[in-house]
């Protein structure tokens, strides 16, 4: 019996470590309503490749690379308000709730009708994952990067690989 | 010797624009028209080889005009001629998609070597292009740095 709990334990462990995000699909099939949509996808090989291209000419790009195994950045842009539910969005935010995740910030501007969440994956102390939800009245994007990265680091990976411009300066909580 | 290494360098180049060409054949299914003959093609793409713009090299390009692009609306349309890959590495990179002007470009890309190859497939409401080109890594990073800009950069033009 003991045996069999230890087991379980250890099979679980790693659920309990907070898994990546899955994008459901009626969120990836958003783009069919969005008047704009764009996926941007860069795996682990690429990243690699990336971070050796960048050499010694721009230590922070390849820092900020090190770390990484994959970036997924999903956005929509819709003509109306209402176009997507807010159950798409709540589904994503229950895994993020979940095991192994942290909600780090929150910023609800009503002036733009705009959430932004920023979640953390943590295991073995160490920081795994980053999401970063932006859930505007006419817009939603998703931002999932996958690896080791600092949460401050976030918001310098802006305006590159897809990722909008997010002013994640801690403490001061704005969004550009 | 040199005629292996001679042959095994074409049966690589082989590969590749199989690649491409099973694109093209699979969008010709698609919209049911054939791709639009360019006089001169190989003139341009052996200009291009030569001048390597932006990093760029052995570019391939298909041009398909005044074609009915509404069958390529779907995103399971578009996944029906990228299934035509062999999947030796490609992997999706880039998709953007304006409903609002019926405009597409999707973007597989996969490691060739010290090189990274791109296949791109931009769809307008009459017209479409298949293009596969090698980039430098300096030219890789530019499209890692703003993939959505440079996406849209090529359908511009």
């Amino acid at each position: 019996m003991t045996h069999s709990l230890l087991l379980l334990t250890l099979t679980l462990a790693p659920l309990a470590m907070g898994q990546s995000l899955k994008i459901p699909p009626s969120v990836e099939k958003l783009g069919q309503k969005a008047s704009e949509s764009v996926d941007v996808t860069l795996d682990g090989l690429m990243l690699k490749f990336a971070q050796e291209a960048v050499g010694d000419h721009d230590e922070e790009a390849k820092r900020l690379m090190r770390g990484l195994k994959s970036i997924r950045v999903r956005s929509f842009e819709f003509d109306n308000e209402g176009e997507y539910v807010a159950a798409d969005v709540e589904t994503m935010r229950s895994q993020l709730n979940g095991p192994g995740w942290s909600k780090i910030a929150q910023v609800v501007s009503r002036k733009d009708k705009e959430n932004v969440d920023v979640f953390l994956r943590i295991a073995n102390s160490q920081i795994e994952g980053v999401v970063v939800l932006v859930a505007g009245a006419k817009e939603l994007t998703i931002v999932d990067i996958d690896g080791q990265i600092k949460p401050e680091d976030v918001g310098k990976l802006g305006g590159r690989a897809g990722i909008p411009r997010l002013d994640l300066r801690f403490g001061e909580r704005s969004k550009k | 010797m040199v005629l292996c290494l001679c042959a095994a360098g074409m049966a690589g180049a082989h590969a590749a624009d199989r690649d491409f060409e099973a694109i093209v054949r699979r969008l010709e299914q698609q919209v049911g028209a054939k791709r639009t003959h360019i006089p001169m093609m190989g003139m341009a793409n052996l200009f291009v080889k030569m001048s390597r713009p932006e990093g760029i090299s052995d570019m391939k390009l298909a041009v398909f005009e005044d074609i009915d692009t509404s069958r390529l609306v779907d995103d399971e349309a578009i996944d029906r001629v990228f299934d035509a890959l062999s999947n030796e590495g490609w992997r999706p990179f880039v998709r953007v998609r304006s409903n609002k002007d019926r405009e597409r470009v999707v973007i597989y890309s996969r490691a060739a070597g010290k090189q990274w190859e791109l296949m791109l497939a931009t769809v307008e409401p009459n017209e479409a292009t298949v293009i596969k080109m090698k980039l430098s890594p300096q030219a890789l990073l530019q499209w890692i740095d703003d993939p959505d800009g440079m996406a849209k950069k090529k359908q511009g033009n």
